[in-house]
């Protein structure tokens, strides 16, 4: 690389040849120089310019001599470089290095690097190396690492040297407060030793592996977080440095980590979930399901991975699940009710809730939520069965089925809307004492409180209100649990046609207890007193009348008593 | 005890035979008749304030008027130490039983006739 350096040791004999008038010996060494030089002399005009100078200015070496130095300078550095001309000429202090911009003959500027060196007799040398490109590819660099949002790190002797905005926001720290501190004590307490290590090694131009890992370190403000650092060996300001790349994945790791959390919340919901949870793709086959959905049909999970799910509906269902696939393909989600067959050959019902899955814009298959409602259904029907049971009993019922609560008819059977001859709608607002005779009413009361507190009780007979008149009622019941609440469930069986056949029973009886009894008894007093009165064969006579109103006395006696005919 | 005996039977009938029987068999008791119920407490009054309260009360049921059973509880209201024997044909029925409820202290059954009325008032008596 040209450098001042070469220049430096060659200003000797620089100064040398033009004092000494031996300029022709190093005319030629000067002339095809890859530096730039020129001799200027008091007055500003160029004297000397060799090929690269005359490269760098476009302009040919003819055009160059006798020219004043500034018509090869940019107009904003005319001035300046004027100024330090005509201190140097006066013996004044003036830079003797630093850049100024060159201005070609094409109108291009150029960046130069100038090296004054001032020759006796005012005259002035000037090496010049064409900076261009070097400048532009440090601006091309600075822009980057600004506009990166990657932290650029360049470190050197065990301090950060250089620092981009990124590393800076990165790190919360400035250069500046960079530069008072190792770098290694940034980094976590469990990678320092290594980094301070690696760091040094690569300061020393060594190449190291790996030049690219994850590194946790902290914050200004104490936070940890975490970079991807990438490390390269690099000479900077003309020693060897290192560089690292860093891209911030704090938060990115924050994500992974919750979604890696989260992902395993899933799992655990998914695998602990009642409810069979399965995933098949576009073509109906199994991708995904948890052990309760494979249980519920017999399965372990792997028995079921890439069978298709039509290979366990029952047959009569093929064709609805069809219908909801379609659906889902059209992007509709569904709920609906189908039957599997399990590996026993049993079949069972769910309740699927699904829901169509997209990969890409495209339908990629369905999620579905499975309910076993197998049992659910059986009981189901059993309490249909039981129901139809229950209403059919009680619809055909002979007597009267009533449930209070509250004092109210909850419920009454059609025999008891008959019976009172009431319909459902008036005996619902009734209060059921309104149904009973005045007279028995404590006694129903009475019947009820007991029952209600579960003590054992006689059935009472009772006189109840119909629209048609006074019944006659025999009640039974006890306390059940309806609705989470006590309720009396009764029974009336109504008495009124065998209590009306009893009392007519009663007065038959007693009619004939009336009308036989007495006559008979009449006459026997009489037919006594009269054997008493007449001959041996008159008493005779009057015995065998007695004995067969005897006869007769038994026999009415018999049916008076047990309702029987005989002697 | 006064050997006084109120008899109320609506029947003349029966009223002679059971003076017969109780004449006949030297039961010594004056006896004194009511045709109906309403007659029976005016008798049973009217012989309580001649100092003449019956020793029993022979008590048929059916009556015109009003019946054995509320004959029986007026006179106990009258006297709550009357002696009231029911002497019926309506024996062993709701009747004979609402008659024991009333006060009564004994049916005597008709089919056991006559003489079987004498037995018990003697032993009643103590005759």
């Amino acid at each position: 690389m040209i450098s001042f350096l070469s220049i430096a040791m060659l200003t000797p004999l620089v100064i040398l040849s033009v004092v000494n008038g031996k300029w022709g010996l190093y005319k030629q060494f000067f002339e095809e120089s890859p530096i730039g030089i020129t001799v200027t002399e008091e007055n500003g005009i160029i004297s000397f310019a060799n090929k690269k100078f005359a490269e760098i200015c476009g302009y040919k070496l003819s055009e160059i001599i006798g020219e004043h130095f500034t018509k090869f300078v940019a107009e904003e550095d005319r001035k300046k470089m004027e100024d330090f001309h005509k201190k140097r000429m006066s013996g004044k202090d003036a830079p003797s290095e630093y850049e100024y911009r060159c201005l070609r003959k094409d109108g291009k500027i150029r960046y130069i690097k100038i090296k004054m060196i001032k020759l006796p007799e005012n005259r002035t040398l000037a090496c010049k190396i064409d900076v261009t490109e070097e400048r532009e590819m440090k601006e091309l660099f600075e822009r980057i690492a600004d506009t990166s949002l990657m932290g650029i790190f360049i470190y050197q002797n065990g301090h950060i040297v250089y620092m981009n905005k990124s590393a800076e926001e990165i790190t919360g720290y400035s250069l500046e407060e960079m530069k008072n501190i190792n770098y290694w004590e940034i980094v976590a307490e469990d990678y320092r030793e290594i980094v301070k290590e690696r760091g040094s090694q690569r300061e020393k131009g060594m190449k190291i592996k790996p030049d690219v890992y994850e590194l946790p370190f902290y914050s200004k403000n104490g936070a940890l977080r975490w970079g991807i650092f990438s490390f390269n060996n690099i000479m900077y300001r003309g020693k060897p440095a290192a560089i690292a790349i860093a891209v911030d994945i704090t938060e990115i790791k924050k994500m992974k980590k919750e979604v890696k959390e989260s992902r395993e919340k899933y799992r655990i919901l998914v695998e602990m979930s009642q409810e069979g949870i399965c995933m098949d793709d576009e073509d109906e086959k199994i991708v995904f399901l948890n052990d309760a959905f494979a249980h519920s049909l017999g399965y372990e999970k792997e028995e079921l991975f890439g069978k298709k799910i039509f290979d366990f509906v029952y047959a009569e269902d093929r064709e609805k699940l069809e219908k909801e696939i379609k659906k889902r393909k059209e992007g509709t989600p569904g709920r609906y009710e189908i039957r599997f067959v399990a590996k026993n050959g049993e079949v069972k019902t769910f309740i699927v809730s699904s829901t169509a899955l997209y990969r890409e814009g495209k339908f990629a298959g369905s999620l579905s939520v499975n309910l076993d409602i197998t049992e659910r259904k059986r009981a189901e029907e059993k309490i249909i069965e039981s129901e139809a049971l229950y209403r059919a009993i009680t619809e055909h019922s002979p007597n009267g089925i009533f449930m209070i609560k509250g004092g109210k008819f909850v419920f009454v059977n059609s025999k008891f809307l008959q019976l009172t001859g009431r319909e459902m709608k008036e005996i619902s607002r009734i209060d059921y004492m309104d149904l009973v005779y005045n007279e028995d009413r404590k006694l129903i009361y009475d019947f009820v409180d007991k029952a209600v507190k579960g003590k054992e009780i006689s059935t009472p007979e009772f006189r109840y209100i119909s629209v048609e008149g006074i019944r006659w009622g025999v009640l039974n019941g006890s306390l059940i649990d309806y609705k989470g609440e006590k309720a009396f469930l009764g029974v009336l069986t109504d008495i009124t046609e065998i209590k009306e056949i009893h009392e007519k029973e009663k007065r038959f009886i007693e009619r004939i207890s009336h009308y036989f009894f007495n006559p008979i008894c009449i006459a026997k007093g009489y037919i006594q007193l009269a054997k008493e009165n007449v001959g041996e064969e008159d008493i005779i006579m009057l015995e065998k009348a007695k004995v067969a109103i005897e006869r007769v006395e038994n026999v009415v006696k018999n049916i008076v008593k047990e309702g029987e005919i005989y002697e | 005890m006064n050997k006084v005996l109120l008899i109320v039977e609506d029947e003349r009938d029966m009223q002679e035979l059971m003076k017969k029987y109780i004449e006949k068999a030297g039961l010594n008791l004056e006896i004194y008749s009511a045709y109906s119920g309403e007659e029976g407490i005016e008798k049973y009054r009217e012989l309580m304030e001649k100092g003449k309260k019956p020793g029993l009360v022979i008590m048929d049921l059916k009556m015109p008027g009003i019946d054995g059973v509320e004959t029986t509880e007026r006179i106990m209201k009258i006297d709550k130490n009357a002696s009231i024997y029911g002497f019926t044909a309506f024996f062993d029925t709701d009747w004979s039983e609402r008659l024991m409820k009333a006060g009564a202290k004994k049916i005597i059954p008709r089919y056991m006739g006559f003489e079987g009325l004498v037995k018990e008032l003697k032993q009643y008596f103590g005759i």
